[in-house]
Formats: structure tokens, C-alpha cells, sequence
């Protein structure tokens, strides 16, 4: 009976290797932050869209709930315009190096 | 625990606190009503407020890690004051009884009243703690402006 020798390793861990090395390096791109920032930030708008509608339309029994709403969303608004604003200084600052 | 989460505690007392106005104003206006669906006159209902628990992923996570669960306050249950009637003389009234005394329901419309304030108050206290954390919220975004 002969074994069979372990010759096929190193291929298999350089296999493996790029890819412990891609989590390792796993950045999330500014861009997708922002993105789902504004898409959070919508759904917030819509709810208080939704909420309106329902107070004026007389659906609602909790006037409380939709002003609680109508704050989240605007808080929300303010910390996308904050984050807004930084990246945008950023940016400035870069344009205005001089070279 | 986010802002959003902490809006949602003075939110919870918020509802909490209309319902017991709803329930006050149902004793009130109920305060001379001899009949009722189950028969004889009304009784005074009172709610039972219980703390909440944060049911949300993030909510349980805490409690588990941190051991820490603001989930705000709920009404658990609205349940009949059991105290004794208020016997009447009215021989008049279509619901008197040989005697001619009719049972009138167990509301003290003073005690309503007070509990109506503190109903208010109680409200008007949460819309502050609301005010003070959106204001934290507020500043906080301030920060390196």
C-alpha cells in the first residue's frame, strides 16, 4: 500500500492566500457610505410623507408619532448634510493645493 | 444605543400617556352612566403601565452584552376599579331600585381631574427628555464645525 504524498498543498494556499488577503483589505468605497446615508435618509422622508398623509387624512390616532418621525427624518437630513459638507471641504482642500 | 432608539423611549411614554388620557377621559365622560354592556353602571378603569423592552436585534444584543434594555414603558393592561358603587336617592330614575336608590358609577370626578394633570404633565415632561435628546443630537453634529 502506498500513501499518496501532500504534493498539492502550496497550490491550494496560494489559492487561499489572495483571498485572506482581499478580506484583510476589505474598504468600503466612500461612495456606497454616502449612498446608503441618502438612501436611509429617504426612507425617512417617505415615512414622514406617509405620516403626513395619515394625520391629514385623519388615519392616525398618535399625533406624537409622526412629529417623532418628522424629527428622526430631520435629524437624519442634518447629519447627511454634515457628512456632506466634511467630504466636500476635503475635496476643496485638495483642489486648492497648490502644486 | 443610537439617537434614533433613545427618540423611541419618550415616544413609548408619549403613547403610554395618551392612552391614559383616553382612559381618564372614558371615567369622565362615563361619570353618571348607569348602564353598561355587562349591566349595572360603569366602573372606573385605570391603566397598568410596565416597563418595555427594546425587541429589536440591536435591543436584545444589549441586554445580553451590556445588560442593558431601554425599551421605554407600555400599557400592559386596562383593568375596572373594584370599589363599591355609589348609592343614589333618585325614586325618578328608570334604574332605581325598590328603595328608590339608583347606583351611580365609582368615579370621583375630582380624582380625574388630578389624574387628568398629572396625565398632562407626565406628557408634557416626555416631550421635554424628547427635546433635550434631539438637542444632544443637534450639538453633537456641531462637533469640529
Amino acid at each position: 500500500m502506498s500513501i499518496v504524498p501532500i504534493s498539492n498543498i502550496q497550490s491550494i494556499v496560494k489559492q487561499i492566500q489572495p483571498i485572506t488577503q482581499e478580506t484583510d483589505n476589505a474598504t468600503v468605497s466612500f461612495t456606497d457610505v454616502f449612498k446608503n446615508a441618502l438612501e436611509n435618509v429617504n426612507q425617512a422622508e417617505k415615512i414622514v410623507e406617509q405620516d403626513g398623509i395619515s394625520v391629514a387624512t385623519g388615519q392616525t390616532d398618535d399625533l406624537h408619532t409622526a412629529m417623532i418621525d418628522s424629527a428622526k427624518a430631520e435629524l437624519a437630513v442634518a447629519m447627511l448634510v454634515q457628512v456632506r459638507n466634511k467630504a466636500l471641504e476635503a475635496y476643496n482642500n485638495i483642489m486648492n493645493m497648490s502644486v | 444605543m443610537s439617537f434614533m432608539d433613545s427618540l423611541n423611549i419618550s415616544g413609548s411614554a408619549l403613547t403610554a400617556q395618551k392612552l391614559r388620557m383616553d382612559v381618564i377621559s372614558s371615567n369622565i365622560a362615563n361619570a353618571s352612566t348607569t348602564r353598561t354592556e355587562e349591566g349595572g353602571p360603569y366602573r372606573r378603569k385605570l391603566v397598568v403601565l410596565s416597563e418595555a423592552t427594546n425587541d429589536s436585534f440591536s435591543g436584545v444584543m444589549n441586554s445580553l452584552t451590556k445588560n442593558e434594555n431601554l425599551g421605554g414603558v407600555e400599557v400592559s393592561a386596562i383593568v375596572e376599579d373594584q370599589s363599591d358603587f355609589k348609592p343614589v336617592y333618585d325614586p325618578d330614575n328608570p334604574d332605581a331600585d325598590a328603595n328608590g336608590y339608583v347606583m351611580m358609577p365609582n368615579v370621583d370626578t375630582v380624582d380625574e381631574m388630578v389624574d387628568m394633570m398629572s396625565a398632562t404633565r407626565s406628557y408634557q415632561a416626555n416631550v421635554t427628555a424628547f427635546n433635550a435628546v434631539k438637542l444632544m443630537a443637534t450639538k453633537a453634529l456641531e462637533i469640529g464645525r
